[in-house]
């Protein structure tokens, strides 16, 4: 090969490279300025607390949220609840994913299409609906006790299954999708081979599918975690006053306590929370794409 | 090892019909090839035998039992899929020692089974990789010992070897027919690959549009292949139309002789290229258009007024080149009538 074509190659390539970066250049842009610059500042302000009227760097904002009763209560209680939340969409919508998987029918595009219905509803829209069907006198209630004649039902509206319900709900349709997507890449033939050495149902789903579908179930956990924990609407409409998620629990501190470093050193923790589990999910395809090259 | 009966098999996907009426047997510790372009129906065959397809009507008995109504995890015969299937998750240890565990072996027997089947198929110290780092050929040789380590009643491969370049082919081949003639395990071979399943099978079922057209040895369906579906598919063919009159069978301008057993006026001749000889003056008149180098002998292809093109193999000894012009004549042909085939020799 002669040097001159070397040469056009590097310049191809070296212009390419460019068109790259022009591409890339706005959104990277765009995120240092609306998330990396804000958040920065934020962190840096946890970490620089007013003592005495002047601010200095130290640790005080974070002792000040660690030792504090109920600020500790309402992160453990929002990463119960998102545990909670994400197992529950695990244990309805794997099921629901199977069958889609290995099921051709009429009912299976019915089945689909239900679960996938909450993505087009808004949060606000369905804490309402939600309030009406299970708040006190709503539907359920009332159809409970016209065709039982039962009255003992407990609301679970303000309560933390309250919230609870409504973020499972909001996450189905996500949840459904990547599963469904995770599944589809798992070949039948690998299914009958398992089947073939003798391996049954239980031992085909757990030895064969879970293993193969890991990586989907971590991004559907990373994407449900991410949802989840700093979720707003639906735990203010529908979750309990006390304890509450960091996402009503910070609106709180900001605008009724009036105390915007409290508010601020609760987003930095949840953000940091955030990041751990969005760390795995960058880990995760960064690894599939160098598997796939 | 088993042998096994095919009754009055039907499998029907809807409206279509992909195997009708499959009614034969295969002996103990024999190997069987089902050939058959795509879409024929020998997959569904043998999936049928594997339980992943439930037949229609008829029965599949093995040793004499029916096996229809025995899910596939519970029959007793193994399989080798078509494309690579093992499970990406696991080493090939894994792989191959899944079937024993599921079986509740002992652990140090497991290892030794799982070992033996690996030095088997020439894999010995690639228990510990996983299936991405095994070639194309090295995973099916992985499958193959999967299927082996379970020492099932009947082996099934679904064209395992399709997706492996030629000379892989041929060697997984070689070492498939010596590991069977070692285990005397009865063996279903699905191939498209004529050559495949004439260099591999004790019998070859010519399958076509879900129809058994001929179950025989290699020799004979390549000698005398029953219909002239099989005469076109296996190997090469030349076929000719002929009208049988007056004791003689006129093609073209040409006559061949016939014999009482030739039915009908209208019929079909067929020639295999190697029956083809060149002949004295009293033949019939050839100009060479093309000769291919085929190694041992030229593949010919000649030019006949009022026959067109014909194909021929002749030794290296004639010496033949393009644009020759002299006289053949076929040593041996077959004549498609209407109540079957006749082979006539001159």
């Amino acid at each position: 090969m002669s040097t001159s074509t070397l040469t056009k190659k590097e310049q191809s390539r070296t212009k390419s490279n460019w068109i790259a970066y022009l591409l890339i250049s706005a959104p990277f842009f765009l995120m240092v300025l609306l998330i990396v610059y804000p958040a920065s500042l934020s962190i840096i302000r946890t970490l620089r607390p007013e003592v005495n009227g002047t601010r200095r760097f130290g640790l005080e904002n974070y002792l000040a949220f660690f030792s504090d009763h109920t600020s500790v209560t309402n992160l453990v209680f929002t990463l119960w609840s998102t545990g909670a939340i994400i197992a529950l969409l695990f244990i309805i919508c794997l099921p629901i994913a199977l069958y889609l998987r290995f099921t051709e029918s009429r009912i299976a595009h019915f089945v689909q299409g239900l679960a996938l219905f909450p993505l087009f509803v808004p949060g606000i829209i369905l804490a309402y609906a939600l309030i009406r069907f299970i708040g006190p006198n709503g539907l359920l209630e009332t159809f409970i006790e016209v065709t039982t004649g039962w009255q003992g039902y407990h609301t679970p509206y303000l309560k933390p299954s309250g919230s609870i319900i409504g973020l499972v709900w909001e996450g189905i349709p996500i949840t459904v999708l990547v599963l469904t997507a995770g599944l589809a890449q798992v070949p039948d033939n690998l299914i009958e081979a398992a089947r073939d050495v003798g391996a049954g149902r239980l031992q085909i789903f757990f030895q064969i599918i879970l293993p193969l579908i890991g990586r989907s179930m971590l991004i559907a956990f990373a994407l449900n975690f991410l949802g989840v924990i700093g979720a707003f609407t639906l735990p203010y409409l529908l979750g309990p006053a006390a304890p509450q998620m960091m996402g009503p629990f910070m609106q709180r501190t900001f605008y009724n306590v009036l105390n915007p470093d409290a508010a601020e050193t609760q987003a930095v923790i949840t953000f940091l929370l955030s990041s751990f589990v969005g760390f795995l999910y960058v880990r995760s395809a960064v690894r599939q794409q160098k598997e796939e090259a | 090892m088993a042998s096994l009966q095919f009754n009055k098999l039907d499998k029907h996907f809807g409206a279509v019909k992909a195997v009708k009426d499959l009614n034969f047997k295969v002996n103990d510790g024999e190997f069987i090839c089902l050939l058959g372009p795509s879409g024929c129906g020998k997959s569904t065959a043998l999936r049928m035998i594997a339980g992943f397809e439930e037949p229609t009507s008829g029965d599949i008995l093995m040793d004499g039992q029916s096996i229809i109504s025995m899910p596939p995890n519970k029959r007793p015969t193994a399989m080798v899929f078509q494309k690579y299937t093992l499970w990406p998750h696991m080493t090939v240890f894994k792989n191959v020692a899944f079937g024993l565990q599921l079986r509740k072996l002992e652990r140090k027997l497991v290892e030794t089974k799982v070992m033996t089947a690996l030095e088997l198929v020439g894999l010995k110290g690639y228990d510990k990789r996983l299936p991405a780092q095994l070639s194309g050929g090295q995973q099916q040789r992985v499958a193959i010992a999967r299927a082996l380590v379970l020492e099932p009643k009947i082996m099934l491969l679904d064209e395992p070897f399709s997706s492996l370049d030629a000379h892989l082919r041929v060697r997984l081949r070689e070492e498939l027919k010596s590991i069977q003639r070692q285990l005397g395990i009865t063996t279903i071979f699905v191939t498209h690959d004529q050559e495949e399943a004439l260099s591999l099978a004790d019998r070859i079922a010519v399958m076509n549009s879900g129809w058994v057209e001929q179950y025989d040895s290699p020799d004979v369906i390549y000698a005398r292949p029953s219909s002239q579906f099989v005469a076109g598919f296996i190997g090469s063919m030349n076929l000719f139309e002929a009208h049988n009159e007056k004791g003689m069978l006129k093609l073209g301008h040409f006559f061949l002789k016939t014999n009482d057993g030739v039915n009908g006026s209208e019929v079909k001749i067929a020639i295999r290229p190697e029956d083809m000889e060149i002949a004295e003056s009293s033949g019939w008149p050839a100009k060479v258009k093309q000769v291919m180098n085929l190694g041992p002998f030229y593949s010919v292809l000649l030019e006949i007024e009022s026959l067109g093109n014909l194909k021929a193999m002749f030794p290296k000894t004639s010496q033949v080149k393009e644009g020759d012009v002299f006289s053949v004549l076929p040593n041996r042909y077959l004549v498609y009538h209407d109540a079957g085939v006749e082979e006539i020799r001159l």
